[in-house]
């Protein structure tokens, strides 16, 4: 419960009306039932739901300029205001106080203060974990891990032996930090190996007939402030760590190969695959579904479009596109040809009988 | 065990030979090995099979006509007969009675009449089971949580606080129910507002800092819902991420935050959806296909596998490829593309004869 003044203040908005109004809720315009709620408005097109639902309190972009409610706040990010608004009005997950009798805690294991380790949660042998850390249930954490003060980490997650994650990090349920590195050698070379050198295609000699194992004795080391959603994998380094960089944000069923690095204050969307030894540099933005292979590199700051396939090796400050992804102006130069083609055909047609007609005529 | 007798009359079929014979088993063709053993012809390319393991068994397809077989069923659907014959024939999974000792239920949470908890699950406080679920071991079930009766919740899966799960609902091992939204903004201009409004190659402002926004949502679930393996379902921002009855998502599948997917829907594994997006009723959205956030997809409606939708689709509209486009364009696009060569060969040749027009008239 807030106040209408307290929270413009918080959001840095201006209040056009009574500061001292209390709120209860935040709510899409459509579903305000009472004099309590507050209605965000995040574009010009839910206005007519103001009406609608006799909205008493809106907070809204300030291009709007003015509403017909009776209080609101104009700010001038409203995403941002969003952002603010759900720090005064978040509902933390529920976490039992302190360790719950029926987790199993090594003893050589280290557990900071005011730390909520909820049922079913394991702690390996010479295990660290952190001050005010929260484990909702059913976590897995292996030997000789490092696990740093405020961190979430929802039910299901298991992290591997040796991996160290930082301060204030959340994992989301179910996600796999620090398991082992897909990797794998024939003893003989292989088909990729061969389909590579020759670009061959078609018919493959088989070749895979044996395959042995290369086992994975590094970790995962997750720096502060990072987020990982739910069902995310991110796999241990085969001697060296695959590391995620402070701040950086990623989403639900993301692939993170063994030896990969990613940068500071990335945003990675659901479903990326990026492979081993993958190099994402600072503040990189990846779209859902897009791949990056092993060993390749991203700079600083660069965009790739949404089910993008990387082929090479990406500069900083680049927006790429497409698989084989290429930068934006030449798919969009592509995408127009693709577009033309059937004029294309009908033009050659034409030009044929053209041809042909100046060829009789010429003979004749 | 059932008759021939009965099963004919469950799967709406015409028997021909013994209704009396007793069947224990129901395998391929190859796989026969006595008499009380049917066999399961779902194409011509098995009936030789039929022969060889002197097959004594079969349902077939009404349209192969009888076959040299003592007895057989035919039917009109045989994909649809195969799921009658496992109704009578399914293998249910393991559960226990009752709840198990080493299960965590918080003292108000309340529990249905014949409900199964296996071990090392933990319903959270305030949470409601009804009658006839199973939870089959190490399910994660947060605080105010309400499933409706019969439904099967399998090893692993995290249902979060607040989330809304209907009767009759299967939610395969290791999914996550209400994980919290992708949902960050930045403070300033970001990388990808500096190249979406013109696309943009250069990327010219930057991500320096993000900012989290909170998730205070649910889920809600409706009946007869089936999700896959893994899949993730996120809670909305403020709202609901909404599931519509008798959808059946498949394994890998993500759902983002305030996401609306309709009735009877088939959404095939890894296809992603983006937050806020809608899919109308009886939508199938094919493996690995990906719908951006805040797209809407009409009634009826067919994502083909590894689609990237770009646009909203209208309803009973079949779209194929990146960027995902009709069906008919689609199809129009290959065969042009596979022209290309034979467009270069068509442009040399005319080249030529040009060029040979241009010199005949020259000598003229």
């Amino acid at each position: 419960m807030r106040t209408l003044g307290e929270i413009a203040k918080y959001v840095d908005g201006k209040l056009q009306g009574d500061p001292a109004v209390v709120i209860t809720r935040i709510v899409h315009p459509a579903l305000v039932r009472g004099p309590e709620d507050l209605a965000l408005v995040l574009s010009g097109n839910v206005l007519d739901f103001l009406k609608q639902t006799q909205a008493a309190n809106a907070i809204a972009p300030e291009e709007l300029t003015a509403l017909d409610v009776p209080n609101y706040i104009l700010v001038s990010r409203p995403r941002l205001a969003l952002a603010r608004l759900l720090e005064l009005f978040e509902r933390p997950v529920y976490a039992g106080e302190g360790i719950h009798p029926t987790a199993a805690i090594d003893a050589t294991a280290k557990i900071g203060e005011k730390v909520s380790i909820g049922p079913h949660c394991w702690i390996g042998p010479n295990s660290t974990i952190g001050t005010g850390t929260r484990l909702i249930c059913n976590v897995s954490v292996g030997a000789e891990v490092e696990i740093g003060e405020k961190t979430l980490l929802h039910p299901g997650v298991s992290v591997g032996d040796r991996c160290k994650i930082g301060k204030r990090v959340i994992i989301q349920p179910n996600a796999c930090i620090g398991g082992d590195g897909f990797s794998f050698v024939t003893a003989e070379p292989g088909n990729i190996e061969a389909a590579r050198q020759k670009k061959q295609s078609g018919q493959m000699p088989s070749l895979n007939s044996e395959i042995v194992r290369i086992n994975s004795i590094g970790n995962v080391v997750i720096e502060d402030d990072v987020e990982i959603g739910a069902g995310t994998c991110i796999d241990r380094g085969t001697l060296g760590e695959t590391r995620i960089g402070r701040g950086t944000k990623i989403d639900n069923l993301v692939q993170i190969g063994h030896n990969v690095t990613v940068g500071q204050n990335c945003l990675i969307v659901a479903q990326v695959g990026m492979g081993g030894s993958a190099k994402v540099g600072e503040r990189v933005v990846m779209g859902g579904q897009a791949g990056l292979p092993d060993h390749m590199t991203i700079g600083d700051d660069s965009v790739i479009v949404a089910q993008a396939g990387i082929p090479g090796d990406v500069p900083p400050r680049q927006t790429i596109i497409g698989s084989p992804a290429m930068p934006v102006r030449e798919y969009l130069q592509q995408q127009m040809n693709f577009r033309r083609l059937p004029r294309f055909n009908q033009r050659l047609k034409e030009l044929e009988a053209k041809v042909a007609e100046l060829e009789k005529r010429l003979q004749s | 065990m059932k008759t021939l007798g009965q099963i004919a009359k469950y799967l709406d079929g015409e028997l021909r030979g013994n209704a009396d014979v007793a069947i224990t088993r129901v395998v391929h063709p190859a796989l026969v090995r006595g008499p009380e053993d049917l066999a399961l012809v779902l194409s011509r390319s098995v009936l030789e099979l039929l022969k060889q393991k002197q097959v004594a068994n079969a349902v077939v397809p009404a349209e192969l006509g009888p076959v040299d077989v003592p007895n057989f069923v035919l039917v009109p659907r045989p994909r649809l007969a195969l799921a009658r014959l496992l109704e009578l024939f399914e293998r249910p999974a393991y559960s226990i009675e009752g709840i198990h000792p080493s299960a965590v239920i918080d003292p108000t949470a309340k529990i249905g009449a014949n409900t199964s908890i296996g071990p090392h699950c933990w319903i959270g406080p305030n949470t409601e089971i009804g009658t006839g679920c199973r939870l089959i071991s190490n399910v994660s079930i947060g605080a105010e949580v309400k499933i409706g009766d019969q439904t099967l919740v399998h090893a692993g899966v995290f249902i979060g606080d607040r989330c809304e799960v209907g009767n009759y609902v299967i939610i395969q091992p290791n999914a996550t129910i209400g994980g919290d939204g992708f949902s960050f903004v930045t403070p300033e201009r970001g990388s990808v507002e500096s190249v979406r409004p013109n696309k943009k190659t250069e990327v010219t402002s930057f991500n320096h800092e993000i900012v989290r926004v909170n998730s205070i949502g649910n889920v809600v679930i409706e009946d007869y819902v089936e999700i896959g393996a893994g899949t993730c379902i996120d809670r909305g921002t403020l709202g609901e991420t909404r599931i519509g009855s008798g959808s059946k998502l498949d394994n890998l599948v993500q759902v983002g935050h305030n996401a609306n997917i309709g009735r009877n829907c088939l959404i095939v594994a890894m296809a992603g959806l983006g937050g806020s997006s809608k899919v109308g009723d009886r939508v199938v959205l094919g493996g690995q296909a990906g719908l951006p956030d805040h797209m809407v997809v009409g009634d009826d409606a067919v994502i083909w596998a590894q689609a990237g939708v770009v646009g909203n689709v209208p309803a009973k509209q079949a779209v194929a490829s990146t960027p995902a486009v009709p069906m008919r364009d689609f199809l129009e696009r290959e065969v042009q593309l596979r022209r290309l060569p034979a467009m270069q060969r068509q442009l040399k040749e005319l080249q030529k004869a040009v060029a040979d027009l241009q010199k005949e008239l020259g000598k003229g």
